[in-house]
């Protein structure tokens, strides 16, 4: 299992030297110049050419290529073209909050879907089933940023068109302090963040829990008396478990993706708004270090759903 | 026909077909049918009391955005958009994704080896978020990078479903029986094997379309897609933004066009899949 544990954690070398290259060739190869963008319109000859040669923009492909990968391996990636800060560093320093949301968010994902899915598979084809796949869907097809402005239209304290304020006790913007004030700043940003991922989830656990309870085992189990109950939640569940499990690591992707949206809406200040204040201010390096630490994470993330598979599945752990 | 008749019996699929279909002839007759013009400002508009966006009514049914400019005409014209981007980044996808999945499942060996790998690293890519490097450094973003971007990303879900496909119709009779009569190759595939992968190509189609148009509605409104004054419905939703608490309807009427627009297509999807495969429908 150790072995397996290593060597899975080994092949995520070439994905993230994959995706490294990737953005390397982005940036290579579509025109656009970043000392322009440094020194604005109006930078004289002298300048431009101390910072081209500084950036190492003068070099061949091959040098520059060999050169980000240098400083990728150092943990160096790149500074701020607006502020002059290491970009790492700029990028660290948003990571909790980042990570709070995300976490949060998968969880109610993963809450509610999985919930959401039983109810229906047990209730399949009767009302409750329809009720939660056409939510399912709803979930699926909303974009993530329209829902978060939707949440702080309804919880603006202000209320709109002279209604009455009802649900003016939730904030709708900003991380709050540290304790209570920030988990009240938590919920709208977590639950919109949350709709897709729910809608996937409970999708993907309901048909995986149908296939299951139709095999020779469950209808043991049945014979054997065993409450329903205990039936679905010990006996399927665990086995329908597999494909819930990858759904929640390929979700994963478009979690970052829709926090990078949530976070502008809510000016939660984690990594995705930094991203876009940079696009805003053309600050390239940010946005390339943003993207790549967050394709790291999902990398890794698809790594621990593949260990995780070892403890829900013995089957996988003895090939 | 047979299809037909197995899509007009699920609700869902119906349901599908209706918003799609409807998207469809917005898109392609509401700028002639809809008197106001999308792109025309407005401005006595804007100074008549209360200043701003006026709400909806009996001349504006949608409302008015902060230019004055009619919020249905622009959410009628961005349906042209959103519809060719979805369509056109889903050709380009299934350009590249029937190429290489037929290649995989036909030839098998290390052709499929080499692009089963391809596939699989696609799929450990959180695309999406490249598709954000790349529109933030090209030089201009527009619809146009968009669809290419999107078709550039997409094409490994389709790849793979064909694969599956090819890969169990190559055994079937008929595809022996062509080669045996000496049929070469590309005929085999293209005339005998192809045609019997329309069915999950469809359905992945589909749910592609949905996703590039709810990825296109993302990056706008992240500034990183169509730009003003084109009315794309995810840059309406910015423009909205900032009057989100004084003037609901430049932010709720475009967020509603992509997320009933993207609901058509999946549903749509949806149904397509328990027509064509009857055996997943009670799963």
């Amino acid at each position: 299992m150790i072995t397996y544990l290593i060597r899975r954690l080994l092949s995520v070398i070439p994905t993230v030297f994959g995706v490294a290259t990737i953005i390397f060739f982005i940036l290579f190869l579509i025109p656009g110049d970043p000392v322009r963008v440094i020194l604005g319109q109006h930078g004289d000859p002298d300048t431009r050419m101390r910072i081209t040669r500084e950036l190492g923009l003068d070099q061949p492909a091959h040098i520059q290529y060999t050169m980000f990968l240098k400083r990728l391996v150092t943990g160096d990636l790149g500074t701020s073209y607006r502020s002059n800060e290491k970009v790492l560093h700029i990028l660290l320093d948003r990571f909790p909050a980042t990570l709070l949301l995300a976490v949060t968010a998968m969880g109610l994902s993963i809450l509610f879907g999985m919930t959401a899915g039983i109810l229906a598979a047990v209730r399949q084809n009767k009302f409750t089933d329809v009720l939660v796949m056409i939510l399912s869907l709803i979930g699926i097809s909303t974009p993530v940023f329209w829902l978060g402005l939707i949440l702080i239209l309804v919880f603006a304290s202000r209320g709109f068109d002279g209604l009455p304020v009802v649900f003016g006790f939730l904030p709708v913007s900003g991380y709050g302090e540290p304790g209570w004030d920030r988990i009240r700043h938590l919920i709208l940003p977590a639950v919109s963040l949350s709709a897709i991922g729910m809608g996937y989830i409970a999708r993907m656990t309901r048909s995986s829990i149908l296939e299951v309870i139709r095999q020779d085992y469950i209808r043991t189990a049945a014979a054997k008396g065993l409450k329903r109950r205990v039936i679905i939640l010990k006996h399927a569940l665990r086995n329908a478990l597999i494909p819930v499990v990858t759904v929640i690591g390929m979700n994963f992707a478009a979690l970052l993706g829709g926090a990078v949206a949530t976070e502008t809406v809510f000016a939660w200040p984690g990594i995705g708004k930094v991203i876009v204040d940079s696009i805003r201010q053309l600050d390239a390096p940010v946005v390339e270090g943003g993207v790549m630490l967050m394709a790291l994470a999902f990398v890794l993330v698809n790594v621990m759903v593949d260990v995780l598979y070892m403890f829900i599945d013995p089957r996988i752990r003895l090939n | 026909m047979q299809l037909w008749n197995e899509i007009v019996k699920s609700k869902l699929a119906v349901t599908g077909l209706f918003l799609v279909g409807f998207l469809v002839i917005v898109a392609v007759a509401g700028p002639f049918v809809y008197p106001h013009d999308p792109f025309r400002i407005d401005l006595d508009m804007v100074i008549r009391e209360p200043y701003g966006p006026k709400p909806p009514s009996a001349e504006h049914l949608f409302g008015t955005d902060d230019l004055g400019r009619d919020m249905l005409a622009r959410i009628i014209y961005g349906a042209r958009v959103s519809l060719q981007v979805g369509v056109l980044a889903m050709l380009i996808a299934a350009g590249i994704g029937i190429t290489l999945g037929t290649l995989a499942g036909y030839f098998g060996g290390w052709v499929d080896a080499v692009i089963t790998w391809m596939i699989d690293t696609a799929f450990a890519f959180p695309a999406a978020l490249l598709a954000i490097a790349v529109m933030a450094i090209v030089p201009n973003p527009s619809v146009f990078w968009i669809f290419i971007v999107l078709g550039l990303i997409g094409w490994a879900g389709i790849a793979r479903v064909v694969r599956g496909k090819v890969l169990a119709v190559r055994e079937e009779e008929f595809a022996d029986a062509a080669r045996a009569l000496g049929a070469r190759h590309h005929r085999v595939m293209l005339r005998h094997i192809l045609p019997n992968c329309t069915a999950p190509l469809m359905v992945a189609a589909t749910i592609n379309i949905a996703g590039n148009i709810l990825t296109e509605a993302w990056l706008s409104f992240l500034g990183l897609g169509a730009q003003p004054p084109i009315p794309s419905w995810g840059l309406m939703v910015t423009e909205g933004q900032a009057y989100l608490s004084t003037h609901y309807w430049m932010c709720l009427f475009p967020g509603l066009a992509i997320a009933l627009t993207v609901l058509g297509w999946n549903l749509l999807g949806d149904g397509l899949r328990d027509a064509l495969d009857p055996r997943l429908k009670d799963v």
